[in-house]
C-alpha cells in the first residue's frame, strides 16, 4: 500500500496504517532529534512525542512530503525540549558517558560491512561532527541538519522552519563556516578520501 | 589568511553554489570570479570539504521503535487538579481582594459612613419630626416612639447617655448633630466578622489553590 493511502486510512483512525508510516520514517525523524539535540534518550522522546502529534494534527496535514511534515513536527518538539532545558536546567546525576550522550559508537549503529578500524574512524569522525553540531546556535543547527543531513532542498528546509528560503540559506552558510572552523581541531579526523568524495558542481 | 575577507555574501554564495542553489547569472559570474580569485577558490574546497563532512554523518538507526499504542493516542483528559486550579486560584484571588478591602475600610474608616448613612438619615428625619413643635413640653409621640425603636436596635450596648435630640426632644431644639452621634457606632460591629470570615476564605483558598498547583 502506497503512503496516500496509509494517510487515508490513518486520518480516518486506523492506527495500525499510521503505524506502517511510523516504522517507514522513524529513523529520519529520529536523526533530525538526535542530530539537533546531540541525546540519544531526549531524540527518543521528541520522536516519541513527534508521531502522538502527528497522529493527532493529521487532519492539518495538506499534501506535499509527509516526511518533511514530519521533520517539522519534530524540529518543532526539539525546540520545546531545548526551551524546556532552558527554563529548567538539569545537571546530570552522572557525567554523560558514552553510552548515553553518544550515539555514535552504540552498537546498533555499526554499519553492514565495515571493518573495525573504518567503524572506529567513521565513529571518531561522527563524534566530532556531532561535537562541533553541538556548539552551534539552535537555529543554524537545525537548517544544517536538515539540508546536509537530511539532504533537503532550500525550498524544503524553508516549509520545515516556516522561514525564507533567503534564511535558510545564510544560515546554512554560517553554520558551514563554523562547523569548517569547529573540525580544523579534529583535521586529522577527516580521512583523505572523504575530501575527494565530492566534485565541483 | 585571504579567506577571511570574504564577505558573508560571498560565502553564502559559495555554499549556496555547492548545492546548485544559484541562479544561472549568479552562477556564471562566480564562476568568472572562481576562475581568477586564488582565495575564493580555496574557500571553495574547504566548504566543499566540510559539507562533505557533513553529507557523511549516516542517518541514525533508532534502537526501538515508535509505534503507537491506542492508549498513547486516547483523547487527552485534563486531571481534576488541572481543571480545578484556575477556579480556585481566581476565588482566593477574590476573596483576597475582599479581605483587603474589607481590612482598609475597618482600619481607616473609609466607606463606613455611607454604609451607615440610610439608618442615619432615616433617623435624622424621624427627630426632625419628634422636635418639630419647639417650645412644647409634648410628651413622645408615636413618631418618636417608632424611632427609638430602631435607634435601639442598632445602638445595644451604648452606655453612654443619648443625645439630646433623641432623649427629649421636647427640649433641645437643635438636633442637627443626630446623624454624627448615631454612624459610626453600628458599622465596625457589623464589617469585623465580615473581614474576618473573608480572611479566613481567603487563607483557605490560597492554600487549596497552592495544593493545586503542586499536583499539576
Amino acid at each position: 500500500m502506497d503512503e496516500a493511502a496509509l494517510i487515508r486510512l490513518a486520518r480516518k483512525g486506523d492506527l495500525d496504517a499510521f503505524n506502517r508510516l511510523v516504522l517507514a520514517h522513524q529513523d529520519r525523524v529520529f536523526t533530525q532529534a538526535y542530530r539537533v539535540l546531540g541525546e540519544v534518550d531526549a531524540a527518543e522522546d521528541a520522536t516519541q512525542e513527534a508521531f502522538i502529534a502527528a497522529y493527532r494534527k493529521l487532519h492539518s496535514y495538506r499534501g506535499g512530503s509527509f516526511r518533511g511534515w514530519l521533520l517539522r513536527i519534530v524540529t518543532n518538539a526539539c525546540y520545546d525540549e531545548l526551551r524546556r532545558r532552558q527554563r529548567r536546567p538539569v545537571a546530570p546525576l552522572e557525567p554523560a558517558g558514552a553510552d548515553d550522550r553518544d550515539g555514535e559508537s552504540l552498537p546498533w549503529m555499526a554499519a553492514a560491512g565495515e571493518t573495525p578500524e573504518e567503524a572506529v574512524q567513521r565513529a571518531e569522525l561522527a563524534r566530532a561532527i556531532q561535537e562541533c553540531l553541538d556548539r552551534l546556535p539552535v537555529d543554524f543547527r537545525v537548517v544544517v541538519v536538515l539540508v546536509d543531513v537530511q539532504g533537503m532542498d532550500y525550498r524544503a528546509a524553508a516549509e520545515i522552519i516556516a522561514r525564507p528560503v533567503g534564511t535558510v540559506r545564510s544560515r546554512l552558510a554560517r553554520a558551514r563556516r563554523r562547523m569548517q572552523d569547529c573540525l580544523q581541531s579534529f583535521g586529522e579526523l577527516l580521512p583523505a578520501a572523504l575530501r575527494l568524495q565530492e566534485e565541483a558542481p | 589568511m585571504m579567506k577571511n575577507k570574504l564577505s558573508s555574501r560571498d560565502w553564502a554564495r559559495l555554499s549556496a553554489y555547492l548545492d546548485g542553489e544559484l541562479s544561472s547569472g549568479e552562477r556564471a559570474r562566480l564562476e568568472r570570479r572562481l576562475r581568477g580569485d586564488v582565495d575564493l577558490r580555496r574557500a571553495l574546497d574547504d566548504l566543499r570539504q566540510t559539507r562533505a563532512a557533513l553529507r557523511s554523518l549516516p542517518v541514525v538507526r533508532a534502537r526501538r521503535n515508535f509505534t503507537l499504542t491506542p492508549e498513547m493516542v486516547a483523547p487527552w483528559r485534563p486531571s481534576r487538579a488541572a481543571v480545578l486550579y484556575p477556579v480556585v486560584r481566581l476565588v482566593a484571588l477574590a476573596t483576597s481582594l475582599l479581605f483587603v478591602v474589607l481590612l482598609f475600610r475597618d482600619v481607616t474608616g473609609v466607606g463606613q459612613p455611607m454604609l451607615a448613612a440610610a439608618p442615619a438619615m432615616e433617623m435624622a428625619s424621624v427627630t426632625e419630626k419628634a422636635v418639630s413643635p419647639l417650645g412644647e413640653e409634648a410628651a413622645p409621640d408615636a413618631a418618636f416612639e417608632a424611632a427609638e425603636a430602631p435607634q435601639e436596635k442598632t445602638l445595644p450596648s451604648r452606655e453612654e447617655p443619648l443625645p439630646a435630640a433623641t432623649q427629649a426632644p421636647s427640649l433641645v431644639p437643635d438636633v442637627a448633630p443626630t446623624a454624627e452621634v448615631i454612624v459610626p457606632v453600628a458599622s465596625p460591629r457589623a464589617a469585623l466578622p465580615l473581614t474576618l470570615i473573608s480572611g479566613l476564605v481567603a487563607l483557605a483558598t490560597i492554600g487549596a489553590a497552592l495544593f493545586l498547583r503542586s499536583r499539576l
